[in-house]
Parts: C-alpha cells; sequence; structure tokens
C-alpha cells in the first residue's frame, strides 16, 4: 500500500512539477560565476582552477552570526547564495501536501484506513525531494565547472581557497568538509520541509512559507545551536568546534 | 545528532496533526454538523450526500467494515 502511495506522491508531487528544481541548478551555476568573478586575480597568480567541493563552499559558506557592538560600524551582509538556495527548496516544496490532503490522497486515504501510510509516504517524498534539489544544486556546480574550464577537478587547492574565502575553513579536514558540504545541508534541507508540511497541513501553505523565511531571517542574522539552518553553514562549523573543545576542556577538568 | 532529533520530533509532530486534522477533515468535507459518525479513532468520514440524524449509512463505514450510524454529541441536545 505504501508504494501505491509513494508512486502517486513522486508522480504528482515531484514529476509534475520538476521545472523548479532548475532553479536549484541555476543557483549553483551563479554561485560558481560569483566566486570565478571574486577571485579571479588569485587564480591567475596561481595559475589553478577551484575543484567541485571548493565551489560548493560558496553554496554553504554562509556568514558568521552578527554580533552587534555599540559605537562600532559593523555591518552585516546577508549570505544571499545560501539564503536563495534555502528559499528555493521551499518554493519546490511548495503547496503540493495540502493539494493531496483535499485531493486524490484524501481518497487514498479512505480506501486505505490509514493516515500513518500517507503521513510516512509524505515524509518519504519530502527527503526525495531534497535529494533531487540538492543534486540539482551539485549538478549546477558541475556544469558550470565543465563549461567554463573543460574538466571537472576534484583536487584541493588549500592556497588559493583560504585566499578566496578567508581563513575560517583552516584546520576543516576533509571528512568534515564533505559532511558539511553533502550531509547537513540535506538534513538541514529536511528539518525545513517537514516544519512547512506541518504548517501547511495546521494552518495553510502562507502560513508555512512565512515561517520558514522568518526562519531563514533570524538564522542568518543570529547563531544558536537550536536555529538547525545554522548547522548548515560551514563559516559556523569551526565556532562550533570551539564550543565543543570548551566543552570537552570543562569536562577535563571536573 | 541534534538534527535526527530535530528530523523525529518533526515526524511526530506531524504524524499527530495529521491524525487529529484528518479526522476533523473528515467530517467538514462531508458537509454535515454531526460529530463522528462512529468512535473508532481510525475512521475518515467522507458522506456523499446529506443524511438524516440516526440513519444508518453504509457508505459511511470506513471503519472495519462496520455499518455507522448518523449522530451527533449529547451536548447538543440530541440522541445518537
Amino acid at each position: 500500500m505504501i508504494v501505491k502511495f509513494f508512486q502517486h506522491d513522486i508522480r504528482q508531487g515531484l514529476v509534475k512539477y520538476i521545472g523548479r528544481y532548475i532553479l536549484a541548478v541555476l543557483i549553483g551555476a551563479i554561485a560558481c560565476g560569483m566566486v570565478d568573478q571574486a577571485g579571479e586575480y588569485f587564480q591567475q597568480w596561481y595559475g589553478q582552477n577551484l575543484s567541485i567541493w571548493e565551489y560548493g563552499l560558496n553554496l554553504f559558506q554562509g556568514q558568521s552570526p552578527f554580533v552587534f557592538t555599540k559605537g562600532s560600524n559593523n555591518s552585516f551582509e546577508v549570505p544571499m547564495t545560501w539564503f536563495m538556495l534555502y528559499l528555493c527548496l521551499m518554493f519546490c516544496v511548495g503547496d503540493y501536501i495540502r493539494q493531496d490532503m483535499h485531493g486524490f490522497g484524501m481518497y487514498m486515504m479512505v480506501k486505505s484506513r490509514k493516515r500513518s501510510i500517507w503521513w510516512c509516504s509524505k515524509c518519504v517524498w519530502c527527503i526525495c525531494v531534497n535529494l533531487l534539489y540538492f543534486a540539482c544544486a551539485w549538478l549546477g556546480t558541475l556544469a558550470y565547472a565543465w563549461a567554463r574550464y573543460g574538466e571537472i577537478s576534484f583536487r584541493d587547492h588549500i592556497t588559493l581557497a583560504n585566499m578566496i574565502y578567508g581563513t575560517d575553513f583552516i584546520g576543516v579536514g576533509a571528512s568534515d568538509l564533505l559532511v558539511n558540504l553533502l550531509v547537513l545541508p540535506l538534513m538541514v534541507g529536511i528539518i525545513q520541509s517537514l516544519l512547512q508540511m506541518i504548517l501547511t497541513v495546521q494552518y495553510s501553505s502562507s502560513a508555512g512559507m512565512v515561517v520558514v523565511f522568518m526562519m531563514l531571517v533570524v538564522s542568518s542574522y543570529y547563531g544558536s545551536r537550536y536555529l538547525p539552518h545554522g548547522y548548515a553553514m560551514i563559516t559556523r562549523f569551526s565556532v562550533v568546534m570551539e564550543q565543543m573543545h570548551c566543552l570537552s576542556g570543562l569536562d577535563y577538568c571536573i | 545528532m541534534y538534527l535526527t532529533i530535530w528530523i523525529i520530533a518533526l515526524w511526530v509532530i506531524g504524524y499527530i496533526i495529521v491524525r487529529k486534522k484528518m479526522y476533523l477533515a473528515g467530517n467538514k468535507e462531508s458537509g454535515l454538523l454531526p460529530l463522528p459518525v462512529c468512535s473508532r479513532s481510525d475512521a475518515i468520514f467522507l458522506l456523499e450526500a446529506p443524511v438524516e440524524v440516526g440513519q444508518v449509512k453504509e457508505t459511511a463505514a470506513f471503519c472495519d467494515g462496520q455499518d455507522a450510524v448518523i449522530g451527533c454529541d449529547k451536548k447538543s441536545g440530541c440522541d445518537i
């Protein structure tokens, strides 16, 4: 039974709206273009091109939390690439769950007599949407690198990356970097989509979108371990690691 | 770990909301004011046409194949 629900969700919620995922491809490609523009001088100087992972850093780099200090002129730059990526994910999830709840999904639910299967199917659909969405973003990155340089590089260029992105990523290991680029953004995307789905079911699709938008804005400025979006920003990874080291130090002292 | 807890918590909250919401939605969409046709929490009610209070309605019997009796709660003044 769950297979039929899932097939229905894939057909009506994913394949039907496949055009929306072009946005993810575009964001991935545009982000690469922005990095190339910003780091053109360094690339020419070192005679190297960025690898796929280093292009991906721009997508999930994010921004450090804003610390307001009275009397100083420090300003905050919204991490637009990161923000747009998650905003378009919200658009891809959209209103499907509500349409299905009042349409064919209701009929299937009545026939199956199980609401749990309906909800589980929607959760699996949500995971698939996120997988496809982030795969499309990476596809945009790959397509850009291939179109620009005629090859796709996976090698590290530590000095070049440090010149372009700053020293935030010094000390971040390769495995940590891959987790930060591939796993954490996906998990945060799933959390965002689940939250949006719940609010859409309970209230309306606009309520879901407004709350998710507000969460994105708050997460951009404010850093808290209780806000899931912060985990999708690699810039904040070093802060989290420092806190963890402090905690382990406290444990040691105790 | 923390993100996994978030996902599990949202799944559970969503499931509770869907159970509650679908139960109510089924009754509202039937176009009838009377409250649940039968008390089984797993039942969803979609009636195709208005029915009388007390009428036995086979089409509304989605709870394990039992027949359902249309009614309303006793607080509003009518007997089931």
